[in-house]
C-alpha cells in the first residue's frame, strides 16, 4: 500500500486513488493530421521502462485531482520530482 | 456497545456543492454572511452553517435542512456565471455521528486517514476513505461525522454496527 | 505435584497461586499462570510432543519462543486455531491442545513408518516421483499425509476480530533492552511512539536470563522503563503483539493476540510509521549433528529461559554443545536452577578463560564436537569426539543444549528491502543499507551484549525522533555486568562419516545435510533453488533457527564466502496469522459493498427476488406472486408494460451535472453524435467510445440551460464515465472550463411505462402539460408530480411510452407509494430487471455486457447513423475508421428466431458454420421469451450478419445443435411509434 502525496490533501493511502497509467503525451488536437501508424502508436505503445515512471493517479476518494508522481517500477518507491527518494 | 461511543445516523442536512474560483464563491457566500475556510480540508463555521474546503475550487456548504430553500435563494444570483457550479446535493449523502470518548477507536477501524489532533485539527473536514468507500470526515465536538454516498448508507450503518457489536 | 516434578519450588515468573488445568493430546495436566504450553509440559517431563513433517520422526520442544521449529499444536474448542508454535501458546484454564502432524498421537504414530523408508524420500522427491500424468492427481493425498493442522471446523470466536489503521512518528518493534531504551528516548521527545512486543510482558531476552543492571536484577529496570512509557500520553504500548510484515512506504502489520478490549479476540494494526526502530533481538541457531532432532535436544537459550523464567528444569543432566561463549552463561543458569552439567563440548580449539570461569568444576572439551545424539524417543547420551576426528566416547545425559551462535532477527528489515551483509566477526548476516526509514537496534543489529544493546537502542530511538524534528536528549543508561563475551567460531555442521546419518538443517521440514548436498549435485545449488528443491526454510518457522546452517553448508560445499551465497527472501508473515485477524469486521454482509435505492427495503418487503446489479446496487429481479414460477412472473411483468402500465425503479442510473463555458465542446468530444445543437429542455441519446474505438457507454444527456447539462449513464459504468470525463478535463484539456458534479444519489426515479402511462401521470396530478406535442419524446420538464417537486424525462428503455419521474431521493419512497395506490385501478405493477431485459431485447436495444462486448463498434450494431460525419473529431472516431478500413468480415447485430419457437438458448452460446465443431462465426448475445411474439427471440452477433437475413444458422450447445433463422434485430414496433406516442 503506497503512500501518495496529493498536492491538496497531503499524504494519503494508495487505496484512495485510482491508477491512471503512465503519463502520455496529450491527445492530439487533430487526430486526422496524424498517419495511421502515428495514431496507433499514440494509442497503444506507451513506454514501460524498468525504473522511474511518471504516472497519473486519480484522487477519487479525496479531492478529485489527478496527481502526477514518479514511481520506480523496480523498487516501487515514489521519487521526488528531482528523482530522489521522498523521505 | 463495546466502545464508549454513540453512533447515530443523522437526518438530512442542506448541502450545496460549490465549484468555481475562490473569489466568486466567496462573493456568493458573503450574501449569507459566510466566509471561505483558510486552509485546505478545513471548515469555516458560522452558527449552524459550515463551509468545507474539499478540493481545488471545490467547497461544500452545509446547513440545517429547514434552511435549504433559503440557502438556495440566498446563493442564486440570476444569471449565475457559467464558470460557477452550484448543485443541491442534500440527498446525495448519508451522515453518521460518531461521538464519545472512544470515537477515534471506531474511526481508526473505518478510515486510514490520520485523525490525530496534530494532523486533523478541530475544524478538519476532508474526503477520504472509510470502509473502502469514498467518505467525508468532519471533526465535531467529542467525535466525528462521517458521510458516505446515500446509496451506501445502509451498508455503512451495517459496518459501524459490526465494529461496535459485542 | 501440581506444577510438575521438573518445577523448582521457587523462582521464575509463574504465579504458583494460580494453577491452571489444561489438556494435551487428551491427557490432563496442571500448570501455572505465566506458563506457556511448552513450559507447563516440560515441567511434567514431557518429551515426545510432536512428529516430524516428512518422516514422522519423534520430536520434542527445541525453542522457547517464535523460533520453535519442531512442535506445533492445534487448539481445540472455542479457541480453535491451527499450527501454533507450542512455545507461544499462553496457558489458560481449560486449554485443550493436540500435536499436529501425527495420528493418533505422537507416541503411537501410524505414519512413522515413513522414517524407515526415508531413503526413498530424498530431496525433490515429490517433484521427481509425482510428475506423471499430473501432479494435481497426487497433491491432495500428499497433503493429507504430510499436512499440518486441519482448518478449524467450528466458529471459534467468543468476540470478534478487528483491523484498524494507526499512525505514529516512531514505531519500535520489540520491548527488550534495546527497544525499551529506544522507546524511552523517542517518547521523552514528545514524538508519537508505538511500541509493540510479541510477548505477554516486556523485557525480551532479559526475561529468560539472570542479568543485572546497576547491580540489581535487570527486570527492575524493565519495570521502571515500562512504567514511565505507560505514563506518557504520546506512547502506546502493545503486548502480545507480533509485528509480522513490513510493507512499502513504512506500512507495518501487527497482530495483537490478546487485546485489552474484552470484545476483541485479535486485532490487526496497519501502522504507517515515520521511522521504524527494529529491536527484535536475535535468535539462537541450532547445531547440526546426527540425530540432532531427538526429543531433549534444545537450544541453550531456550533451556536457560525455561529454568529462569518458568522455574522448569528441562532435564536432569545436560551436555552443552557450543561454538561460542554466550552459552556458558546459559549453562551456569541451568546449574543454578538444579540441572547438572555433565560436560561442555566446545568446537573451538581454545575456550576463553572468562567463559570457563562461569562453570567451575565442569569438564570443558575444547576442540570437540557431538557426532550423534543417543536415544530414540528421548536423548540418552551424546557421542563426543575431537573435531579433527577420532573415536567417539559417549557421555550419558538426558538433555543436549546447543548453541550455534546467534542470528540477528533481521526478518522485518529484510522485508523492508534493506540489504544484509555477512559479518565474519560474529558469523552472521547483519543489516546493511536500508531501503526505507528503518534501522535495527541492539541484538537485531549485531550488538549482542547488554550494555551495547541498551546504548544502541537509546541512540537509534533518539535519532529517529530527531530525524522527524523532535528535540530528543540522550538517556542515562544503567551499567551492565560484562558477560563471558561471544568469540564465535562458525560451525555449520558436524561432518558425518556414515551416509545414513540424519543431521537436520531444517527440523521442521526434515531437511538434512545430505539433502542439501544432493541438491547441489543435481544443479540446485543457488540458495533460492536449494530452498525450493529441498523445502529448507519454508513452513511455519521459516527457518528461523536453521537457515543460516543451510547457507553455511552450501557455502562450505561450494567453497564460497557466505556473503556470495546470500540469504533466501524473508517473507511475511513472520509468524502464523489467523485469517480472521486479516479480515477484521469485514465479513458476512459487508465483505463487498452494497448499494440501496430509497425503495430497496420496500422491494424486499414485497418479496421481490433481489439481484446485485452493476456497480453493486441491489435491485429487484422480479416480483413473484405466490405459486408463480420465474417465467410466469417475468411474462406477467413484461406484458403489463406492453399492454397496460407498470413502474420500475430507475434510481441507480448514473447522473452528472455538467456546467461551464466549454461544456458543449466536452460533450461533442465525448459523444459520437452532435450535441452542440441541442436546445434547452431537450435531450439526446448518445454513444461514448474510448479512443480505441470501443463502446464505453450510452445514455441520454439533457440540456438544462445555457452551459448547463444533465448526463445520464448506464448503472454499471457511471464511475468509469466519470473517470473518463475527469481525465479528459483535468489531464488532456486543463484549459477547458467545465465542472462536473455527480448527482446519482441526489435524484431517485420511478419510471412509469406502458400505453396507459399518461393516464397514471394524470391521476397522480401534475402541473406539467403531458400532451405529446407539449411534452414530446426526449424532452425534460420541471414541475410537480403528486405534490413533489419533480423533473420528468421522456426517455424509454422499454420501447413504450415512459415518464421517468425524478425526485429528491428523500421523496421517492412516498412517491412510490402514491404511484402504487393511484395506479391500482389501471392494473399498474412494479417490474424488475428480468422484465426490463425482455423488453429491451424485443426492441433490439443494445446492452453493455451483452451486445456491447468490448469488440463491437457502432457500425456492427447497426448504429452507423450515430457516428457524426459533421464533426472533425470525437473520441474513438479515428480508431473505428482505421479498423474498418482494414478488416473484411465483421460480426454484426442480428435477430435470431429458433426454428422451434419454444426453444430458448443459452446467452453467450456460439454460432458455428453448420453447427459443426469449428471456429465460431458469432454468438447469441441475448435470448428471451417474447411476450409480444409469444415465442423465443434472440439477438446475436454474426459474421456479415446484415447480408444474411433469412439464412439458417446454428447455435452450437454442449450436447445439441439448435437451428435458427437470421432476422432483423427488432421484434416489436420497429418504427418506434409507441415510445414517441
Amino acid at each position: 500500500m503506497l503512500k501518495i502525496t496529493c498536492p491538496f490533501c497531503g499524504p494519503r493511502n494508495e487505496s484512495e486513488f485510482v491508477h491512471g497509467g503512465p503519463e502520455k503525451p496529450r491527445r492530439p488536437e487533430d487526430p486526422a493530421a496524424l498517419s495511421d501508424t502515428d495514431w496507433i502508436d499514440h494509442l497503444t505503445v506507451p513506454d514501460n521502462p524498468m525504473g522511474p515512471v511518471r504516472e497519473k493517479w486519480w484522487h477519487l476518494r479525496g479531492c478529485g485531482q489527478w496527481v502526477t508522481i514518479t514511481r520506480d517500477t523496480v523498487s516501487h518507491d515514489i521519487l521526488d520530482e528531482d528523482g530522489h527518494d521522498r523521505r | 456497545m463495546s466502545y464508549a461511543v454513540t453512533i447515530r445516523r443523522q437526518d438530512l442536512s442542506a448541502l450545496v456543492d460549490m465549484r468555481g474560483e475562490a473569489r466568486q464563491i466567496a462573493a456568493l457566500l458573503a450574501g449569507l454572511d459566510l466566509a471561505l475556510p483558510d486552509a485546505p480540508n478545513t471548515a469555516a463555521e458560522a452558527g449552524d452553517r459550515a463551509v468545507y474546503w474539499l478540493g481545488p475550487e471545490h467547497w461544500l456548504l452545509r446547513a440545517p435542512i429547514a434552511e435549504e430553500d433559503a440557502l438556495l435563494a440566498g446563493l442564486h444570483k440570476d444569471p449565475l456565471p457559467p464558470e460557477i457550479s452550484l448543485v443541491l446535493v442534500s440527498d446525495a449523502y448519508a451522515f453518521f455521528e460518531i461521538s464519545g470518548a472512544e470515537a477515534a477507536e471506531v474511526m481508526a477501524v473505518a478510515s486510514p486517514l490520520d485523525l490525530h489532533a496534530s494532523v486533523f485539527p478541530a475544524k478538519g473536514s476532508a474526503f477520504t476513505e472509510a470502509f473502502g468507500l469514498k467518505a467525508l470526515v468532519v471533526r465535531r465536538g467529542d467525535g466525528f461525522e462521517l458521510a458516505v454516498d446515500r446509496s451506501l448508507g445502509d451498508m455503512t450503518e451495517d459496518y459501524l454496527n459490526r465494529v461496535v457489536a459485542f | 505435584m501440581t506444577g510438575g516434578k521438573f518445577r523448582n519450588a521457587a523462582g521464575g515468573r509463574v504465579d504458583r497461586g494460580r494453577p491452571l488445568r489444561f489438556r494435551f493430546n487428551g491427557r490432563a495436566y496442571q500448570g501455572f499462570e505465566g506458563d506457556t504450553l511448552a513450559s507447563a509440559l516440560l515441567a511434567h517431563g514431557a518429551r515426545l510432543t510432536a512428529r516430524s513433517f516428512k518422516y514422522h520422526r519423534p520430536r520434542g520442544i527445541v525453542g522457547a519462543g517464535v523460533e520453535e521449529p519442531s512442535c506445533f499444536v492445534e487448539l481445540m474448542g472455542a479457541e480453535a486455531a491451527g499450527n501454533q508454535p507450542i512455545t507461544t501458546v499462553r496457558l489458560r484454564e481449560g486449554l485443550d491442545a493436540r500435536s499436529v502432524n501425527c495420528w493418533p498421537s505422537p507416541g503411537f504414530d501410524l505414519l512413522s513408518v515413513n522414517q524407515f523408508v526415508a531413503r526413498m524420500l530424498p530431496a525433490g522427491f515429490y517433484y521427481k516421483t509425482f510428475m506423471w500424468p499430473d501432479w494435481h492427481l497426487f497433491e491432495p493425498h500428499i497433503r493429507r499425509a504430510a499436512g499440518l493442522a486441519a482448518a478449524p471446523q467450528s466458529d471459534p470466536r467468543k468476540g470478534r476480530y478487528e483491523t484498524r489503521h494507526s499512525h505514529c512518528d516512531v514505531l519500535v518493534v520489540g520491548a527488550g533492552p534495546a527497544g525499551l531504551a529506544a522507546a524511552l528516548a523517542a517518547g521523552r521527545s514528545g514524538a508519537r511512539v508505538l511500541l509493540a512486543d510479541d510477548g505477554p510482558e516486556p523485557g525480551g531476552s532479559l526475561l529468560g536470563r539472570s542479568s543485572t543492571l546497576d547491580g540489581v536484577p535487570a527486570l527492575d529496570w524493565v519495570a521502571r522503563a515500562t512504567a514511565e512509557l505507560d505514563s506518557m500520553a504520546n506512547v502506546t504500548r502493545l503486548s502480545d503483539a507480533v509485528v509480522w510484515a513490513y510493507r512499502e512506504a513504512n506500512l507495518l502489520l501487527i497482530t495483537e493476540r490478546a487485546p485489552a478490549a474484552a470484545h476483541v479476540v485479535q486485532r490487526t494494526w496497519r501502522v504507517r510509521a515515520g521511522r521504524v526502530v527494529i529491536a527484535t533481538g536475535a535468535i539462537e541457531r541450532s547445531l547440526v549433528f546426527a540425530d540432532n532432532d531427538r526429543p531433549g535436544v534444545m537450544l541453550a537459550s531456550a533451556a536457560q529461559t525455561y529454568v529462569n523464567r518458568y522455574a522448569v528444569r528441562p532435564g536432569h543432566s545436560a551436555v552443552l554443545f557450543t561454538n561460542n561463549s554466550s552459552a556458558y552463561a546459559a549453562a551456569a543458569d541451568l546449574r543454578a536452577g538444579g540441572v547438572e552439567i555433565a560436560a561442555v563440548v566446545d568446537s573451538r580449539e581454545t575456550v576463553p578463560e572468562e567463559a570457563k570461569a562461569l562453570l567451575p568444576g565442569v569438564e570443558v572439551l575444547e576442540g570437540h564436537v557431538i557426532e550423534r545424539a543417543r536415544g530414540a524417543r528421548s536423548v540418552a547420551g551424546a557421542d563426543v569426539r575431537p573435531r579433527a576426528g577420532g573415536l567417539p566416547r559417549t557421555i550419558a545425559c538426558d538433555l543436549i543444549c546447543m548453541s550455534g551462535g546467534w542470528s540477528p532477527t533481521v526478518h522485518l528489515f529484510s522485508q523492508s528491502r534493506g540489504r544484509l551483509r555477512f559479518d565474519e566477526t560474529i558469523a552472521a548476516f547483519v543489516p546493511g543499507e536500508a531501503a526505507q526509514p528503518a534501522v535495527c537496534a541492539g541484538a537485531a543489529a549485531g550488538s549482542f551484549d547488554l550494555s551495547g544493546a541498551l546504548a544502541d537502542g537509546a541512540e537509534k530511538g533518539l535519532r529517529a525522533a530527531q530525524d522527524l524534528g523532535f528535540e530528543a536528549r540522550p538517556l542515562d543508561l544503567p551499567a551492565a555486568d560484562s558477560g563471558p563475551g561471544y568469540a564465535i567460531e562458525a560451525l555449520w555442521h558436524v561432518p558425518q562419516d556414515s551416509p545414513s546419518a540424519k543431521a537436520f538443517l531444517d527440523i521442521q521440514h526434515d531437511v538434512t545435510v545430505s539433502d542439501i548436498q544432493l541438491a547441489i549435485r543435481e544443479g540446485f545449488g543457488a540458495v533460492e533453488h536449494a530452498k525450493r528443491y529441498t523445502t529448507a526454510g519454508m513452513g511455519i518457522d521459516q527457518g528461523k533457527t536453521g537457515n543460516i546452517n543451510v547457507i553455511g553448508t552450501i557455502a562450505a560445499q561450494q567453497g564460497l564466502p557466505l556473503q556470495a551465497v546470500g540469504t533466501t527472501t524473508f517473507r511475511s508473515p513472520y509468524v502464523p496469522v489467523d485469517f480472521g485477524a486479516l479480515a477484521g469486521a469485514r465479513e458476512e454482509t459487508v465483505v463487498l459493498p452494497y448499494r440501496h435505492t430509497p425503495v430497496t427495503e420496500w422491494n424486499k418487503r414485497q418479496g421481490a427476488v433481489m439481484y446485485e446489479a452493476g456497480a453493486r446496487w441491489r435491485r429487484p429481479g422480479y416480483y413473484p406472486l405466490p405459486d408463480e414460477g420465474f417465467q410466469e412472473s417475468v411474462n406477467r411483468e413484461a406484458l403489463a408494460v406492453r399492454r397496460g402500465v407498470a413502474v420500475y425503479d430507475g434510481s441507480p442510473l448514473g447522473k452528472f451535472e455538467i456546467k461551464g463555458r466549454d461544456a458543449p465542446k466536452l460533450l461533442d468530444l465525448l459523444y459520437t453524435n452532435l450535441f452542440a445543437s441541442l436546445k434547452a429542455g431537450n435531450g439526446r441519446y448518445g454513444l461514448m467510445l474510448s479512443d480505441d474505438g470501443l463502446i464505453l457507454d450510452d445514455g441520454v444527456t439533457f440540456k438544462l440551460g445555457e452551459h448547463h447539462y444533465l448526463m445520464s449513464t448506464s448503472t454499471a459504468h457511471a464511475e468509469e464515465v466519470y473517470r473518463h470525463m475527469e481525465h479528459l478535463l483535468r489531464v488532456e484539456r486543463p484549459d477547458w472550463q467545465v465542472r462536473i458534479t455527480p448527482v446519482t444519489s441526489q435524484w431517485a426515479n420511478a419510471t412509469v411505462c406502458g400505453p396507459r402511462a399518461r393516464e397514471v401521470m394524470e391521476a397522480l396530478g401534475t402541473d406539467i402539460d403531458l400532451a405529446p406535442e407539449a411534452f414530446p419524446f426526449m424532452a425534460l420538464r420541471d414541475g410537480r408530480v403528486a405534490d413533489f417537486a419533480a423533473r420528468v424525462c421522456r426517455v424509454s428503455f422499454t420501447g413504450e411510452l415512459s415518464f421517468e419521474i425524478n425526485v429528491k431521493s428523500r421523496h421517492l419512497a412516498a412517491l412510490w407509494q402514491r404511484i402504487m395506490a393511484v395506479g391500482e385501478p389501471f392494473g399498474l405493477i412494479p417490474i424488475g430487471s428480468e422484465a426490463n431485459h425482455v423488453l429491451r431485447v424485443e426492441k433490439g436495444f443494445l446492452s453493455l455486457g451483452h451486445e456491447v462486448d468490448g469488440t463491437a463498434d457502432p457500425y456492427d450494431l447497426g448504429m452507423g447513423w450515430i457516428m457524426s460525419k459533421k464533426k472533425d473529431d470525437y473520441i474513438g472516431k479515428r480508431a473505428v475508421a482505421i479498423r474498418r478500413s482494414r478488416e473484411a468480415a465483421r460480426r454484426e447485430l442480428v435477430g435470431l428466431l429458433t426454428e422451434d419457437p419454444g426453444r430458448l438458448v443459452t446467452e453467450g452460446a456460439p454460432l458455428t458454420p453448420g453447427g459443426r465443431r469449428e471456429a465460431s462465426e458469432g454468438f447469441v448475445s441475448a435470448s428471451v421469451w417474447s411476450v409480444v411474439q409469444n415465442r423465443s427471440v434472440a439477438l446475436g452477433l454474426l459474421a456479415d450478419g446484415r447480408q444474411r437475413m433469412g439464412e439458417r444458422v446454428h447455435v452450437r450447445l454442449k450436447d445439441e445443435v439448435v437451428p435458427a433463422k437470421v432476422v432483423a434485430p427488432c421484434f416489436h414496433d420497429p418504427d418506434g411509434k409507441l415510445l414517441r406516442s
